[in-house]
């Protein structure tokens, strides 16, 4: 009976000692606690390489649903039909595709916001570096919100949202404070790069090797001003941040910086890489200018697109060619380079009413992209048709890399000069707010219902 | 410490002696069945006030050493009525014939970790589910085979997919976000029950590119591995009232299973079992059928040219019967030994389940070696080991959700039947040019298995330390184990069509999970019964302490070099793992009281819980419950006995591991590391600092009646549970930057109704008939939120049909869009009004016949699968005419057409009659057993079928349907599911 006894005792206190400390540690991903409360000059680092991740995480589907928007492209899938019957004939529901756009850039300005914190804790890092992570990431998050409100426009959208997550929504700013927003971010990140160092305290990846530097990122930042000052209408400014910007007509058009993709492991592919469901306009093969020639179409064309087997119609949409931009999972997304710059600065001396200048750089995208004879009368036609002309070297420079003919056919308001494909058809102006967005607020804000087109 | 002092007292007790047996006389005898007058074996027959006794043989023969003078036997065995028989001084020879207890009154029901009651006595209604009950039909695994039988449990397939994936709802809607399922607790081990997916999301995409697996795989609990044959008992616990004692996992109900054990005294006992049988899909969805070129052409504007008959006509094919169609047979090969001594007793059984799916390279077979080995050491030690080793493969295809027009029916609804998908001459398959994907060419090619192997070992050790006539005293450890790996293998060949557009052809998800749950458990139980017998005390208290590890590694690999399903073959690797680790400790404390001559019993019980699940894994929490029933009896023909009972119980459901933690994602760009919220698809979520288990308060009360001379029992039971502290996701502004958070709060109400009858409308020695139905209904309703209301996090969007957490509604509501309001409103409501199962057992001399259907009334699906048909026009009935507003169009088009703006228009009801089991078997006749062989002891061919017809208004494959799988709430989701089948046996039972 001793051994009953003892075995009692014993279990007894097993179970007592057992019951001081059942904590477990979390055995699949890091904890944001430890990055805010215990930040080290690496944590840093791999949360600023994170910001580019963070952004990179939209740009595809920024991409693709601007692109249906301005009719660069569709979406053929016919388990998901919304890619036709809501992106192109509608309405816009902020409870599936309406609401897209907006999550995954908004987890970036929060990203951007933690890394603000953590910076101004007790950081193994010398001011300059700080500096450096700053001026990064206020620029990056400049562009997480230009997304944003290129895509709800005059619905506005929140800013003031570095606040605890579990309280109040932030109020929706206007379009001006949004835009206002922006460019205040992106003015306060170059104060902030030029107080750093020569070389970023971080690595970067191979689509930002033009960047590498603070320096050189200021020139990416006065590029990203010059975007958004243009769809302000803000000539001056515009042109004197283009003037800061990697704007150079010796350089490939191609020089800029890009969203790298991987197959690597814990790296994302290119999710446009996906030659079953997605396919160009085929209009903007018939609808293509020709070469000298006269028989060869646009270069740009040719350079882009590829002909292929038409699927299955669905509501009247599709398509037999599709896009070569993305034809490998590793290829990458422009964020911005030298053929939109030039095209900018042609923009911004229209606006300015400069059309010799507006003329000069068109003619040069003519000839250098798309292998098109100049125009030599052109500086001498109405504003009127050289923005249309601008506009057609924009759709053909930049389709396919972010939704540039919706924003500038939206900008101009000339959306109705694209056919409408789909049986039933329409353009938007603007996507609603997610219902998640909608739903704690009362009364709700305009943007949170259904959109239809026109 | 008091008690402790106390108990050690009591443990001191032990040096008291035991009564020893008296000098005296030999008492023989022999027991047999009151109606059919066969001999039983294994009775127990022991002197009242002692632990003398004996066991009756073979032929029912006995023999007990009995003191001179008047000694009173009791006589107990199982499935029947205890009895006491006088055997006065004199009379050395008795015979004793035992009732059969058809309504199980007397069978003894767990009410705590290492106690238990009899039915008449106890203060729950708690059903209990017998070996017969579970093995009436070959199943594939338990939860099928108790379907329809439980009163309060809804148990539902999400698809008709070989090898398992079922849901048990236990009173209804108990956790949104929390674990789902019940707890299975075998032979004293919590045994896993995860659904683990297996990776086809990597193919179907259904939730996006990331990660491999989702829930959308339709993967299957691991339930399914055990042998329903094993299966001695089952007991449910539905609610808090009566599961409290297993805490903080309890909410959802608690299954206790009992695996069967060997039989002292005779000769072993062999019995071997062989069924064959075939199976057919049960209902096909069809497709439409084109006339000629005009229909297509102005269907498609274009493909007209395959209609290449004479004239323009088409031909028809039906797809989906060679996907489909396929009647494979079905083989099961069982066979167990029982027997044993007075101090050792083994039961070990075997199983061989080879059960083709009606999809071609589709499957389920299942291998299991069970061994329990019982030892006495000395009289007060008794030791039981159970030992289950299982090897399952399932083989469960291409279904569901996808994103790609891949899997089966993803790819059939696209599919119109004038097209040829047939191989061709040199044996490879033409490209479908209505889908990414060939059916035929998948169902032909792609792989996709899961083979598991899996060990469940469990020792018990009891110590009678005291058994006196007022004191006993037992202490009861077990500790157990159970280990699985589950492989997951999908091999996608790169000849696939799938696969060559791609672009990277070939790929192959390889994941490999472990997973180990180790329990110990110590209970001490404490009976006192006074010098006049007036009242029976049992106290008990115990610890137990658990621990869950899983890993999950997953690899996925594209662009195979060479075309073999070996992930080093890819050049285009991702890489996945999941660990989970949970700890979790408890102690519990009971009192039960039976008294005023086992008429009254008071159960008062609390247990306290840690886990490491919670945020603060070293807070305790506390599950107190108290039952009390008084039963009345009547002397009247019609009521003999009327049982009043009411309790209250508390019980928890744990966080899921991983929801204490605010996570940031690590990722990289080509090769620079990076880490933040949201990377790679993943949702960023905020975990609440105080995060803790759900609570749910349970108060149920009813009564059994037993009528009509014992013949019929009728219990009725109503309760309402309360769940508070509800673990919630939910959705955040997305602004903030996170997309959900986990948190508790809110309160939700079932509140329901639960009927029980059986009768024994005849019971002669040639005519037995046992009826039993249930009827159960339940109403959830959420009562209050801290938040807003919000979308759960499973579905597919407001236009699609969601569900909606809504205050003052049902949890399991479906809103959408509708014409009658702005934003969205409800639409449905997946809940049915009710449910009934109807059992009828005759037994008419030799033949026996059974069938149980299966009623369920109300509910709605949103039959997604049916939108897809009519947006590819194609579905069977797309072009019947239907006039709406003056204009005539196809019947798919104007559905088509009104979704999503009217999100109604694809839900359709759930109303189901089932025809779940049936059984006609007849007893081949002793002398002609044995006329073969001598040690026959009985032989029997029955002819048996389950899920034979189904009959209801849903027009999809099945109104069992759950696209995400296990789920609570966001069931009904009907995408193209594996299709239900039904499936017909002959077997051959032989007994020696």
């Amino acid at each position: 009976m001793r051994t009953i006894a003892s075995l009692v005792a014993g279990s007894t206190l097993l179970v007592l000692v057992a019951c001081k400390d059942l904590a477990v540690p979390d055995l699949n991903n890091t904890s944001l606690d430890d990055l805010l409360n215990h930040p080290t000059a690496a944590k840093i680092a791999n949360a600023t390489q994170g910001l580019l991740t963070g952004t990179r995480e939209n740009v595809a589907f920024y991409v693709r649903d601007l692109g249906i928007f301005g009719r660069e492209g569709f979406d053929l899938e016919p388990t998901e039909p919304r890619t036709v019957t809501q992106l192109m004939e509608g309405p816009l529901d902020p409870g599936s595709f309406g609401g897209g756009q907006w999550t995954a850039a908004y987890a970036d300005i929060r990203n951007v916001n933690i890394l603000m914190h953590a910076l101004d804790k007790d950081v193994d890092m010398i001011d300059p570096d700080k500096e450096a992570v700053r001026g990064f990431a206020q620029t990056i998050q400049a562009l997480d919100f230009f997304e944003i409100i290129a895509t709800r426009d005059s619905f506005g959208a929140p800013i003031a949202v570095d606040i605890d997550a579990l309280g109040p929504p932030a109020p929706i700013a206007t379009r001006a404070q949004v835009y206002q927003h922006i460019l205040n971010l992106l003015d306060s990140a170059v104060i902030h790069l030029q107080a750093a160092d020569a070389a970023f305290p971080f690595r970067l990846s191979a689509g930002f090797s033009s960047f590498a530097t603070p320096l050189a990122f200021v020139q990416l930042n006065r590029a990203l001003k010059a975007r958004t000052e243009v769809y302000l209408d803000d000539w001056a400014n515009a042109l004197a941040a283009i003037n800061g910007s990697f704007l150079d007509t010796t350089r490939a058009l191609s020089f800029g910086a890009y969203h790298s993709y991987s197959t690597g492991p814990g790296d994302e592919p290119n999710p446009n890489f996906d030659p079953v469901h997605l396919f160009a306009n085929p209009e903007l093969i018939t609808q293509a200018q020709l070469q000298t020639d006269g028989v060869t179409l646009d270069q740009r064309v040719l350079d882009k697109i590829t002909p292929t087997t038409a699927p299955p119609p669905i509501d009247g949409v599709t398509s037999n060619q599709q896009f070569t931009l993305y034809d490998a999972p590793d290829k990458p997304i422009p964020l911005i380079r030298n053929e939109e710059l030039i095209l900018l600065r042609a923009e911004i001396a229209l606006g300015q009413g400069d059309l010799a200048t507006a003329a000069r750089f068109i003619n040069f995208t003519r000839v250098s992209a798309g292998k098109l004879p100049a125009i030599a009368t052109l500086a001498a036609q109405t504003p009127d048709s050289v923005l249309t002309i601008l506009l057609y070297e924009k759709r053909y420079s930049l389709v396919w890399e972010g939704g540039f003919s919706w924003l500038d056919l939206r900008h101009y308001s000339r959306l109705p000069t694209l056919s409408r494909i789909a049986t039933n058809g329409h353009f938007y102006l603007r996507m609603p707010f997610p219902t998640n967005e909608c739903t704690p607020r009362n009364p709700e804000p305009p943007g949170c219902a259904f959109v239809n087109g026109f | 410490m008091r008690r402790f002092a106390l108990l050690l007292a009591l443990i001191g007790l032990c040096a008291v002696p035991g009564l020893g047996a008296a000098q005296g006389r030999t008492i023989t005898g022999h027991v047999f069945d009151a109606v059919t007058s066969a001999p039983l074996s294994r009775a127990q027959i022991t002197l009242k006030g002692t632990e003398t006794g004996t066991l009756s043989k073979d032929d029912g023969s006995f023999a007990v050493a009995a003191p001179v003078g008047d000694v009173t036997l009791v006589v107990h065995l199982i499935g029947y009525k205890r009895r006491e028989v006088v055997a006065p001084a004199g009379q050395e020879n008795v015979a004793i014939d035992l009732e059969r207890d058809v309504l199980k009154l007397e069978a003894v029901i767990i009410t705590g970790q290492a106690t238990g009651q009899e039915r008449r006595n106890l203060a729950n209604a708690v059903s209990s589910v017998s070996a017969d009950q579970v093995s009436a039909v070959p199943a594939q695994d338990v939860e099928q085979a108790l379907q329809g039988k439980i009163a309060g449990a809804d148990i539902e397939a999400n698809s008709g997919a070989p090898g398992g994936g079922i849901q048990v709802r236990m009173r209804g809607v108990t956790s949104i976000i929390g674990n789902s399922q019940p707890l299975f607790v075998m032979d004293g081990v919590v045994i896993s029950n995860d659904a683990i997916p297996g990776g086809t999301n990597a193919i179907t995409r259904a939730e996006g590119p990331q990660p491999i697996a989702t829930i959308e795989d339709n993967p299957a609990n691991r339930l399914a591995d055990l042998n329903p044959n094993d299966v001695e008992s089952i007991e449910i616990l539905p609610g808090a009232s009566a599961s409290a004692i297993y805490g903080s996992k309890a909410s959802n109900g608690v299954f206790i299973i009992k695996t069967k054990r060997g039989q002292a005294g005779g000769a072993p006992q062999f019995e071997l079992s062989q069924g064959v049988g075939v199976a057919e899909i049960s209902h096909e969805l069809g497709a439409r059928v084109f006339r000629d070129s005009v229909e297509v052409d102005q269907t498609y504007g274009a493909f007209g040219s395959l209609c290449n008959l004479p004239g323009g006509l088409c031909p028809v094919y039906n797809q989906e019967d060679v996907v489909a169609g396929s009647k494979p047979i079905l083989s099961r090969t069982s066979g167990s030994i029982r027997g044993g001594s007075e101090t050792t007793r083994y039961y070990v059984s075997g199983l061989w389940d080879v059960e083709p799916g009606i999809i071609g390279n589709t499957g389920y077979s299942k291998h299991s070696l069970r061994v329990n080995v019982d030892q006495l050491i000395g009289s007060h030690i008794d030791l039981n080991f159970s030992t289950n080793l299982v090897h399952s493969n399932a083989r469960r295809g291409l279904t569901n959700n996808d994103n790609t027009g891949t899997s089966y029916y993803m790819s059939l609804f696209s599919t119109p039947s004038f097209v040829n998908l047939h191989p061709l001459a040199d044996g490879s398959y033409p490209n479908n040019p209505f889908a990414p994907s060939n059916p035929l060419q998948t169902t032909a090619l792609l792989q996709n298995e899961t083979p598991v192997w899996r060990f469940i070992g469990s020792t018990t050790m009891t110590v009678n330390a005291v058994k006196t006539s007022r004191h006993s005293l037992k202490l009861i450890a077990t500790a157990g184990s159970d280990f699985f790996n589950q492989k997951d293998l999908i091999f996608a060949p790169a000849e696939l069509q799938f696969e060559q557009a791609s672009g990277l052809p070939g790929q192959v998800i390889l994941s490999h999970t472990n997973n180990l749950n180790v329990n110990l458990s110590g209970n001490l139980v404490y009976g006192y019964t006074p010098a006049s017998g007036a009242f029976t005390a049992t106290t008990s208290f115990g610890a137990d302490y658990q621990k869950r590890d899983q890993d999950i590694a997953r690899t996925s690999a594209q662009n195979l070099v060479g075309d073999i399903g070996n992930i080093g073959q890819g050049t285009i690797i991702a890489i996945f793992e999941q660990q989970q680790r949970v700890r979790d400790m408890g102690l519990f404390a009971q009192e039960e009281f039976l008294g005023l001559s086992e008429r009254l019993l008071l159960t008062l019980g609390v247990r306290a819980d840690q886990s490491s699940a919670d945020a603060d894994p070293s807070k305790l929490f506390y599950y107190p419950k108290a039952g009390a029933s008084y039963r009345l009896v009547f002397d009247s023909p019609a009521l003999q006995e009327l049982k009043l009972r009411a309790a209250y119980g508390q019980s928890g459901n744990e966080p899921l591991y991983g929801q204490q933690f605010t996570e940031l994602t690590s990722a990289n760009i080509g090769g620079v590391p990076a880490v933040g919220l949201g990377l790679l698809g993943a949702v960023p979520t905020i975990a609440a600092p105080d995060l803790r288990p759900e609570r749910e308060r349970e108060i149920e009360g009813g009564f059994d009646a037993t009528l009509f001379k014992g013949r019929a029992t009728l219990s009725v039971t109503g309760y309402e549970k309360r769940i508070s502290d509800l673990l919630l996701q939910r959705s955040l502004p997305p602004s903030s930057g996170f997309q959900t958070e986990i948190f508790n709060g809110g309160v939700m109400r079932d509140r329901g109704l639960e009927i029980a009858l059986t009768a024994v409308p005849a019971q002669r020695a040639s005519f037995q008939w046992t009826a039993t139905a249930n009827f159960s209904m339940d109403r959830g309703r959420v009562l209050s939120l801290p938040v807003p209301n919000f979308f759960p996090p499973t579905g597919f969007g407001v236009d699609l049909g969601s569900n909606y957490i809504q205050v003052g509604a049902s949890p399991t509501q479906l809103v959408g869009n509708d014409t009658l309001c702005t934003a969205f409103c409800r639409v449905g409501e997946q809940n049915p009004n009710f449910r009934v199962g109807f059992a009828n057992d005759v037994q008419y001399h030799a033949a026996h016949l059974y069938f149980l259907l299966n009623w369920q009334s109300g509910g709605v699906a949103d039959n997604l699968t049916a939108w897809l048909y009519d947006l590819a026009a194609n579905s069977s009935d797309y072009a019947t005419p239907i006039t709406v507003g003056g204009t005539t169009v196809p019947l798919g088009a104007y559905r088509a057409g009104t979704f999503p703006a009217e999100t109604k228009i694809y839900l359709q009801s759930t109303t189901y009659l089932k025809l779940r089991e049936v059984t006609l078997s007849f007893d081949i006749p002793q002398e002609f057993v044995r006329r073969f062989w001598t040690g026959g002891r009985y032989a029997r061919v029955s002819l048996s079928g389950r899920n034979l017809f189904t009959l209801t208004p849903y027009k999809g494959a099945d109104p069992e349907v759950s696209n995400f799988g296990t789920q609570q709430i966001a069931r009904n989701f009907d995408v193209s599911p594996y299709p239900p089948s039904r499936s017909f046996w002959l077997s051959v039972d032989f007994g020696f």
